[in-house]
């Protein structure tokens, strides 16, 4: 590579962001050689990303707070670096930009203006980098957490930067995909000899591969040395403060006894099946007893995660029977019964928050109020019992979600991933509160990657083999058969929004025409047919639709079907004006408001006809282009501001992640005993949780747009061109001459009904 | 005034999330309301302030000039893509529903983002809901009906969307998830506020 891997610095460095009276960090004191390599360390809340976001540049100016001392990159200040630090995030999502791969690899090089024809080198070079083979129009949503993160990374890449900055890179992954990353960044670093800056809890995964370990505590640096120089003096230190220090394991609870009580959930022939994808058929016997602890394991994909939602009854299973507690299939039972006999913990504690206070979260559903205070206590949160549940951290949350789960004592507890991204501290908080409901002689069923966690507890393991294996993988003999299909667990990410990519020569006109074409010849001709409400003017538009649009190439079944409401919609707004419309010739029917007469049936007959006019065209246009074309041409053929056009295009990308959100919302308050009554409180529950969840997303995906240049100042590069041919400009000038000749000839013979006449009186 | 990253990409997936609640609220709503709708004299419209709120909740969180009309037009687009009913027509809603906040928050200098105001900007998306149902679907219907549909649709985006979105920015403000904004920093500042007077109260009765 050209360029020399960077310096970074900070002196006297501090952080006080804005609404905060105590500084994140202050006097922090640091200095990284070109081409080193440092592992970042410290607790929770003591401000490592916020250096690695302030080294990216991407801190936020002065009105989200005060910045003292200098930080450098190059010796330089860092707002005169752009492009020479890369940023990686945590999440995936947070960072994945377009639809497609390449697409999305090649967003920060456009934003930074580089020529076009560079950009397609810096992204093969950039996908070569992280060993990632992509077919040309292959779609991030589409790869598992692993190929995500890469994918993500070679994002980074293509800017060409001389550092390279991962925040908890695999916090987020299963244990391939961490391994995924960690061998692409080693590979990359070493090639590139960038300078490199992990933060991350897990120590194991990055010792091999960093120089130095800096450990930053109550906003200062307190440790900087050779690995093991450091995890020596510091280690004890370290683990307490919630790192993974190898070798010193998290204390956990003894392994079970050997009890064995009543079978609590019994599973017969089981398969299932994720909302909205294909069946899983796993034909799994299963026995859960009192006393014991089930860990459902296997790879992603093998269909962990749904199988446990199945189990926990929300989720109808695709073949089999489950029965529970002596009460029949858990899918049946009522949400207040569930919430009673199963505690469901989702992955994302904020899945399942519905209240507004801690304390309140505790005593939702079928609790009584001591109970609930008790439970502060255990989990050491009576000093937070007052405050919002969404403001906890991320330890504080999960202890929360397991609580609200004990909350109505029931004997199984169903877990998802109870220990993704956790700390140790947390783990092992998480870990002794499992065996306490074990030995009490409760049961817990929990799909998990997490071997620690699955030894620790001294679970029975039930081993779901990887999609396609053609054996079972089982630690232990359990009762599984049959062989499994290809499918996954995880709820589908494909974007339903992006349909085709750049149209191919075969495409019907419907299909090739600029979305801004479809938009305008939707929408233009619609504000010429509105001055007038008359027969004719709309008689006249909808005959001469009808005849053209078979010319778009729509299948006629496709756009009977997307017209279908509006045939439904159009005669109930024709019904309201045969009441209300307005009075003329003989009257038939009237009482108070209502008057039928002549004058309001005509009116009614013109209204049906004008909406279906207006309507019909709109719906055969609407050919659902994909977000990143539709982005293309509101920024190149309408010269849209580029970035409210990129903001909106990346926010359409979470709209599937939204709506697997808004799923496990629902499901989650059906877990939670809400499920059956108050739908207005339940409704406002999921959509205020969507809401935090969205701004939550946002605000991440901000930092990972802004760390890949978005909103730098400068002219933009768009690789992928928006061409408007001459079949545009016909589709358009032709919708708004059957407008203008429908309006004519009603003004010709006399029924032109001007509509702000109507308004006016 | 000028847009922040943040702002631009949190107002657009807010507006993604409006665009959801939409949709979710169109299968809710719409089949089994449709008939009782099409007898009542106006009325209806006190419901439809559901498709007004990203307009103001947008405009309360990001309070830079456009935040409403954009908010309004993402989830209209939103909607649209998930399959609307109207094709593109959608974006004309919500760009004139979107215009009704934007032109309040506009007329109060982009100052003012209290209770007052998002009420006022809900009746200002109320008016541009009115202004396009009585163009498209409407244009026949006599003066009584018109009065009555565009007082319902004003009080509905009064209540629902104005006073609605105040208190969600409120709860959101509460939740943390805020703190980039100055919207969620007023609210932390203020709860600070009040437990020191708590304290304060509680510091005066144990000396006296």
């Amino acid at each position: 590579m050209t360029t020399a891997a960077a310096s970074l610095g900070a002196h006297d460095w501090g952080w006080t962001p804005a609404g905060r009276s105590t500084p994140v960090l202050d006097g922090v004191e640091l200095s990284i050689a070109p081409g080193e390599r440092v592992l970042l360390l410290g607790a929770s809340g003591s401000g490592k990303s916020t250096v690695l976001q302030a080294w990216a540049g991407v801190l936020g100016g002065s009105d989200e707070g005060d910045q003292r001392g200098s930080l450098t990159v190059d010796d330089r200040p860092v707002a005169e670096s752009r492009g020479r630090v890369g940023l990686l995030l945590q999440d995936p999502d947070a960072q994945l930009v377009l639809a497609r791969a390449r697409d999305d690899v090649a967003f920060g090089p456009e934003n930074l203006g580089v020529p076009a024809a560079q950009i397609a080198e810096r992204v093969d070079s950039a996908l070569r980098a992280v060993g990632l083979d992509l077919p040309a129009d292959a779609e991030g949503a589409r790869l598992s957490g692993g190929q995500r993160q890469r994918l993500a990374l070679a994002g980074v890449l293509a800017l060409e930067p001389a550092a390279l900055l991962l925040d908890e890179p695999t916090a987020q992954l299963d244990p391939a995909g961490v391994v995924d990353v960690a061998r692409a960044v080693d590979g990359l670093v070493r090639e590139r000899g960038l300078t490199l800056v992990v933060v991350e809890h897990r120590v194991e995964v990055w010792a091999a591969l960093v120089d130095r370990v800096v450990v930053l505590d109550g906003g200062r640096v307190v440790a900087d040395g050779p690995v093991d120089e450091v995890l020596a003096a510091q280690g004890a230190e370290l683990s307490a403060r919630g790192v993974w220090v190898p070798g010193r394991e998290p204390e956990h609870p003894a392994a079970a006894s050997a009890l064995r009580g009543d079978v609590l959930v019994e599973a017969a022939g089981l398969d299932v099946q994720p909302a909205g994808g294909e069946p899983i058929p796993l034909g799994l016997d299963l026995e859960v007893r009192a006393g014991e602890i089930v860990a459902l394991t296997g790879p992603n994909g093998s269909g962990k995660s749904t199988l446990l939602l199945t189990l926990a009854g929300l989720l109808p299973p695709a073949a089999g029977s489950i029965e529970a507690l002596a009460a029949g299939a858990p899918e049946r039972w009522s949400s207040a019964d569930l919430a009673a006999r199963f505690g469901v913990v989702f992955q994302n504690p904020e899945h399942q928050f519905v209240a507004g206070t801690v304390r309140d979260e505790l005593a939702v559903g079928p609790v009584a109020r001591e109970r609930g205070d008790g439970l502060l206590e255990r989990l050491g949160l009576r000093r937070l019992g007052g405050v919002s549940p969404f403001s906890l951290s991320g330890g504080e949350q999960r202890r929360l979600s397991v609580g609200t789960a004990l909350a109505a004592a029931p004997p199984v507890l169903l877990l998802d991933e109870p220990t993704f991204g956790q700390d140790s501290r947390t783990w092992a908080e998480l870990a002794a509160l499992l065996a306490e409901h074990r030995d009490a002689g409760g049961a817990v069923v929990m799909a998990t990657h997490d071997r620690a966690l699955v030894e620790a507890l001294g679970t029975r393991e039930v081993a779901l083999p990887a999609p396609g294996a053609p054996e079972l993988v089982s630690a232990r003999p359990t009762q599984l058969a049959n062989t499994p299909q290809p499918n996954p667990d995880t709820p589908s990410h494909a974007s339903t929004v992006s349909v085709s990519q750049t149209p191919s020569r075969s495409a019907t006109l419907g299909e090739r025409l600029n979305p801004v074409a479809s938009i305008a010849a939707s929408l233009v001709p619609a504000l010429l047919l509105v001055t007038t409400i008359d027969v004719v003017s709309a008689a006249v538009a909808l005959g001469l639709q009808l005849l053209l649009i078979p010319l778009l190439g729509i299948p006629a079944r496709l756009l009977l079907r997307r017209i279908a409401p509006i045939l439904i919609a159009a005669p109930f707004a024709a019904l309201t004006i045969v009441f209300y419309g307005q009075p003329s010739g003989t009257v038939y029917a009237e009482f108070w408001l209502v008057s039928i007469s002549d004058g309001s049936l005509e009116l009614a007959l013109a209204t049906l006809l004008r909406i279906l006019a207006i309507a019909v065209p709109a719906i055969a246009l609407f050919s659902r282009p994909d977000a990143t074309r539709l982005g293309d041409a509101l920024g190149q053929n309408l010269r849209l501001p580029s970035r409210f056009v990129l903001g909106g295009v990346a926010a359409l990308r979470l709209l599937t992640v939204l709506r697997d959100d808004a799923r496990l919302l629902e499901r989650a308050r059906r877990a939670r005993g809400l499920g059956d009554h108050g739908r207005v409180r339940r409704a406002a529950s999921l959509v205020f949780a969507l809401l935090v969840l969205s701004i939550r997303r946002g605000s991440a995906l901000a930092i990972g747009m802004e760390a890949r240049g978005f909103g730098a100042p400068g002219p933009r590069t768009w690789i992928r061109p928006s061409p408007w041919r001459a079949s545009d400009t016909a589709v358009v000038a032709t919708a708004v001459l059957v407008s203008a000749a429908a309006v004519t000839t009603a003004v010709l013979v006399g029924t032109f009904n001007p509509v702000i006449g109507v308004v006016g009186g | 005034m000028r847009w922040r990253v943040v702002d631009i990409v949190v107002a657009s997936v807010l507006g993604v999330a409006g665009g959801l609640v939409f949709t979710l609220w169109n299968l809710v709503y719409s089949p089994l309301t449709a008939p009782i709708e099409a007898v009542l004299p106006g009325l209806q419209a006190l419901v439809y302030a559901v498709w007004l709120f990203p307009a103001v909740l947008v405009g309360l969180i990001v309070r830079k000039p456009g935040a409403a009309l954009y908010g309004e037009l993402v989830a209209a687009a939103v909607s649209a893509l998930l399959g609307g009913f109207w094709g593109w027509t959608a974006l004309a809603w919500g760009l004139v529903q979107g215009l009704g906040a934007e032109i309040v928050f506009a007329i109060l200098l982009y100052r003012a983002w209290g209770l007052v105001p998002a009420i006022l900007a809900g009746v200002g998306a109320g008016a541009g809901l009115t202004i396009m149902d009585l163009t498209f679907y409407y244009a026949a219907a006599r003066p009584e009906f018109m009065v009555v549909y565009a007082v319902s649709a004003m009080l509905s985006g009064a209540v629902i969307a104005g006073l609605g979105s105040w208190l969600i920015v409120r709860g959101l403000a509460r939740t943390g998830a805020l703190a980039r904004f100055a919207a969620g920093r007023e609210v932390a500042l203020q709860a600070e506020r009040e437990d020191a007077s708590a304290d304060e109260t509680v510091e005066h009765r144990s000396t006296s």
